[in-house]
């Protein structure tokens, strides 16, 4: 499968400034999109390839700044990258405690701004790449039965197949056959291995429906 | 040797008297700006009159320690007066300052100490001469002087007094236009630190509005840049980046005339308008503002609206504090709709209506009655001008300026202003 081509969306009333911004992105061969406003932006469906956004601070209806956390709140984490006018400490600090990559002023210096964009695109790829693996390992868990799923959430914590059929009322050698079920399903090449796989997915008490 | 002038005195004190009753009505009637000629033409008239050669007004330096002409007619091939000579004529300037006359009909007649000014006569060919000190606001601090050159000239008692009273009317005439000069410039730097403060107060949307096309004309010219560095130029491109920075940097300029218009400190200066025009630029210098503080502005203008004239500069600082206080009144409210509305109207062939509407927290009523009075605030951090400087321009353009109330719903200000450009400032 083709991943989908990085693309940056800009959201500015200006409409020159949009245009500038835009020009600039083609001409380093990046994928751009403008939108006068936040609500134009808000109806476009979400970016399937790494992407990230440079949103102006002000603007008629929605501020930039209120979209950021719309965004966040939808639980749509795009990098975020805002080119305000006149920005204030407070403005800034407020933007990036919300999670923003960067806080330009206008006019800026097209490196920076290139330079900025593509660590935010670089950062959401890394994101997506991790969101798929978190996504992979999911899957993979779920297709553990409800005993090899109890059989794993304790040997990650160190017993020793002894220890865990104590625990679970079995035997040894029934927990030594869902260990080896365990380990063929989720992948894992090591004890090691699958610990690190039981961080990434946290607790697996919930049972998959 | 009596002169035909001193005969006349003599003979028909009447012809003084109404040379004297002329020169009142004129300068009581007169504008300010006319001073400057009707003395000179009172003191050609009184070279005329006396049969002498040159009459000059001087007024004292503002330590006192000189006079200076500052007003002079003389007949053709007389010297000018001297002019000012720090020092050089210690015991005239002093003997003036002190209220008394100085008098000769020879310069022998002059004290023996008095060699500098005898010694200046002497040279200059001045025979006879009378300066008599005038008063204004109880002391000296102008004198008149005649002098005559191709003959002697006595100066009978009688007509000292005389002479003493038109000076007056002169040297008052000349301090009454400087004290309306000092005010009115008084009142204009006034209206201009007003009218910088209040752009100080916009200094951040402004900063916001210039940045926009700043921005797009160097993200446009950087754009171009690259267009042309890569290994196929792509020459389409570049123009049209570089269509887009010229109508930037055109806007980025018409931002900054606007901005140097109603920054630069100007004279009142009478022009021709469109009142229509000339808020609708008020209104796009604070859209920027506007929109940040999301209140929307709607312009509700008649068409015809005759053709205004006056200073407008002024009048659009008027029309931008206006502005400046509806933000301020709809910052303070919540729960409504934020939005101000600007009417303009014809109530006749000659007066315009201007009013503004806020939606703002409103007016209290005894706030109303003074909203227009210098240093009355209802902000915590007001200076209390704004308004009070909008009457005085109103003021001046002989129009009237009233604000009215509605209760929880905002105020309206107004103001209704003749737009005759038959008259002159």
């Amino acid at each position: 499968m083709k991943a989908p081509e990085p693309i940056v969306l800009v959201v500015d009333d200006d409409d020159s400034l949009c245009r500038g911004v835009e020009r600039l992105l083609r001409s380093v061969a990046l994928n751009v999109e403008t939108f006068a406003s936040a609500q134009e932006f808000m109806r476009r469906p979400p970016p399937e390839g790494p992407a990230c956004l440079v949103l102006d601070m002000r603007m008629p209806g929605m501020s930039g700044l209120e979209l950021q956390q719309e965004l966040v709140a939808a639980g749509l984490g795009l990098p975020v990258i805002f080119l305000t006018g006149h920005g204030t400490v407070p403005m800034s600090v407020r933007a990036l405690k919300a999670g923003a990559i960067d806080f330009l002023q206008k006019p800026v210096e097209d490196q920076l701004l290139l330079d900025v964009i593509h660590q935010a695109l670089e950062r959401d790829r890394q994101a997506r790449v991790q969101e798929a693996e978190h996504m992979r390992l999911r899957r993979q868990a779920d297709t553990l039965t409800s005993r090899e799923r109890d059989v794993f959430g304790l040997v990650v914590t160190g017993l020793a197949n002894k220890e865990i059929a104590a625990v679970l009322g079995t035997s040894e050698k029934t927990v030594k056959i869902h260990r080896g079920r365990v380990m063929q399903k989720m992948q894992a090449s090591s004890l090691a291995h699958l610990v690190r796989m039981a961080d990434q997915l946290g607790p697996l008490t919930s049972k998959p429906t | 040797m009596d002169t035909p002038a001193c005969e006349m005195l003599e003979d028909t004190p009447s012809a003084f008297e109404s040379f004297l009753a002329d020169l009142y009505a004129t300068f009581g009637r007169g504008p300010d700006d006319a001073v400057p000629k009707y003395i000179q033409d009172g003191l050609q008239q009184l070279v005329e009159f006396l049969g002498v050669d040159r009459s000059t007004l001087l007024e004292f330096s503002s330590d006192q320690t000189n006079l200076h002409a500052i007003y002079s007619y003389a007949v053709p091939g007389i010297p000018p007066y001297p002019p000012q000579a720090v020092d050089r004529f210690s015991w005239f300037t002093n003997t003036i300052r002190s209220g008394k006359i100085v008098c000769f009909s020879r310069p022998d007649g002059l004290p023996p100490e008095v060699w500098a000014e005898k010694a200046s006569c002497r040279w200059a060919g001045c025979q006879s001469s009378l300066t008599i000190p005038l008063m204004v606001d109880g002391e000296v601090r102008y004198a008149i002087t005649f002098s005559a050159f191709r003959a002697e000239h006595t100066w009978p008692d009688k007509l000292i007094p005389r002479l003493r009273l038109v000076g007056e009317i002169f040297a008052n005439a000349i301090s009454r236009k400087r004290s309306t000069e000092t005010t009115h410039r008084l009142q204009q730097d006034l209206v201009h630190v007003t009218r910088v403060a209040m752009l100080g107060e916009l200094a951040a949307t402004l900063a916001h509005e210039l940045s926009r096309p700043l921005a797009a004309i160097l993200s446009n010219a950087q754009a171009a840049h690259r267009f042309l560095t890569i290994e196929s130029p792509q020459l389409g491109e570049v123009q049209e980046a570089l269509d887009d920075v010229m109508v930037d940097a055109r806007r980025a300029a018409e931002l900054l005339q606007r901005l140097r218009a109603l920054a630069k400190k100007t004279d009142s200066k009478r022009t021709v308008f469109d009142m229509n025009e000339m808020i609708r630029e008020v209104i796009h210098l604070v859209g920027g503002e506007a929109s940040a503080r999301e209140v929307s502005i709607t312009l509700q203008f008649q068409d015809d609206l005759p053709h205004m004239c006056g200073d407008r500069v002024q009048l659009q600082q008027v029309v931008l504090n206006f502005v400046l206080n509806a933000f301020e009144a709809i910052a303070e409210a919540s729960d409504r709709p934020r939005e101000i509305v600007v009417r303009t109207r014809r109530e006749s062939a000659e007066v315009i209506t201007v009013t503004m509407e806020d939606s703002g927290i409103g007016l209290k009523e005894d706030a109303l009655q003074h909203i227009f009075d210098p240093f009355f605030s209802t902000k915590a951090d007001g200076m209390g001008m704004g308004l009070a400087i909008s009457r005085s321009i109103i003021m001046t353009h002989h129009g009237r300026i009233w604000a009215t109330p509605h209760p929880g719903r905002g105020t309206t200000v107004s103001f209704s202003i003749p737009t005759d450009c038959k008259e002159t400032a």
